[in-house]
């Protein structure tokens, strides 16, 4: 049976697309609109009872969740493709350095300052909310950029693309969304890896599929 | 080469110093105090630049978080098999890892223990950290549901995950939340505590809640 992702556009699942399109495997891609809550559908709450994208199900049936286990299941699958580095090797556990704190750091500061109303229900919390996620958002971008400054390799973990480098993309992306605002620390580490990554045919494929362009310009926080 | 833990005893670090007690291997532990915030100082940020614990050194190179220091001491000694051979069971390994480290500990025990990271009102404080205390809650009872029928978090060894959910259910027993209803929890955390390795560094940090 083939690989299935559960995906929403624009949503962290982009990670795991173009994980997919880079393995080579044969997938499909089952589209899972968080815009219209439909990972709130019945249907999908049996996929995946936590009602988040993005969910995989593998080809013995089974589904699985969480995105840097997805992708690093991805990479697993297809070891001479080396979209993850091996197991048990310092650069795997670099791997997991960059997508635990994507995932549990950079990600969900974005969710305080995109999802206000996860946090309180009560509108007037709503400005509070947000400018503490924008603090959290700056802090883990500069965390990000620090990080890349200091590697040694030309994408994240290695001198090829990487699950990493999939997943760095996706929060690059987020980074100019309007509510995230202008005010961001300098990337230039950041940006230059992402002009890299973006040129990877596997990326260009899933950008022109899902119509994404590199954005270029930040909006000014109202 | 020299294993350097950097942690804080009773933090989510107690998973990283345990392992590398059921692993034999020489290490040395240093406790960052974050209650006097020695974790933001100058020194330690030269460390971990973000600031969080644990952090690990191997010689000259540092790793950080958790799921990532667990999985790094698991291939230090490949034959005790802390991280699965099989793919599938290594990919739910990660799966409950990136659950708890991200659901469990950055969104609900965080709100739940630093509200003011997430809002700026008192009333909306109150409201997150008592959202969070919901969330750690209903987190306990999907673990306690998954823990049925089985000694341990995934196949039928003793793997990393199982170190990482015995430090949530002594922040459970710490915040005084009712451990004792989540039976199968409730063994597994018994069951890690009959480890002589765990005994002896939950005696080395001073926790006992076992609840």
């Amino acid at each position: 049976m083939t690989m299935k992702l559960y995906h929403s556009p624009g949503s962290c699942s982009l990670a795991s697309l173009i994980a997919l399109e880079a393995s080579g495997l044969d997938y499909d891609v089952i589209e899972v609109n968080t815009g219209r809550r439909e990972n709130f559908s019945p249907a999908y709450l049996a996929t995946n009872a936590a009602g988040k994208v993005p969910a995989l199900r593998l080809s013995d049936g089974a589904i699985l969740t969480e995105n840097p286990a997805i992708l690093a299941h991805i990479g697993d699958a297809v070891p001479d493709r080396q979209l993850i580095p091996l197991a048990g090797t310092l650069a795997r556990a670099r791997a997991h350095e960059w997508l635990n704190y994507l995932s549990s750091g950079l990600h969900i500061a974005y969710r305080s300052v995109f999802r206000p109303e996860r946090l309180s229900t009560d509108p007037d919390a709503e400005d509070g909310i947000r400018a503490q996620g924008r603090i959290m958002v700056r802090d883990a971008l500069a965390i990000v950029e620090g990080r890349l400054a200091v590697r040694n390799t030309a994408f994240a973990v290695s001198g090829m693309l990487s699950v990493c480098d999939t997943y760095l993309l996706v929060y690059w992306l987020w980074s100019y969304r309007d509510a995230v605002g202008a005010d961001l620390p300098a990337l230039p580490s950041y940006e230059a890896l992402i002009m890299r990554v973006a040129a990877e045919p596997a990326v260009k494929t899933i950008f022109e599929r899902e119509e994404i362009t590199l954005p270029t310009t930040r909006e000014p926080r109202l | 080469m020299t294993l350097t833990l950097y942690h804080q005893p009773g933090a989510c670090s107690l998973a990283s110093h345990i392992l590398l007690e059921e692993a034999g291997l020489d290490y040395e532990a240093v406790h960052i105090d974050i209650h006097s915030g020695q974790n933001r100082a100058a020194e330690y940020l030269k460390i971990n630049p973000k600031g969080r614990i644990p952090a690990l050194r191997h010689g000259a190179e540092i790793i950080t978080e958790s799921p990532a220091i667990l999985g790094y001491i698991s291939g230090l000694v490949p034959d005790r098999a802390y991280l699965p051979e099989a793919l599938i069971e290594r990919s739910r390994v990660l799966e409950w890892m990136n659950w708890l480290s991200g659901s469990l500990h950055a969104v609900a025990f965080a709100a739940l223990i630093h509200p003011d990271w997430f809002a700026t009102s008192d009333a909306a404080q109150a409201e997150v950290k008592a959202k969070g205390a919901t969330q750690v809650a209903e987190h306990f009872a999907a673990i306690n549901q998954r823990l049925r029928g089985h000694d341990w978090a995934v196949g039928n060894t003793f793997t990393l995950v199982d170190p990482y959910l015995l430090v949530f259910y002594t922040w459970g027993c710490i915040f005084g939340m009712p451990m004792a209803d989540y039976g199968h929890y409730r063994n597994h955390a018994l069951r890690m505590n009959a480890r002589p390795a765990v005994a002896k560094v939950m005696q080395a940090e001073s926790v006992e809640a076992i609840g």
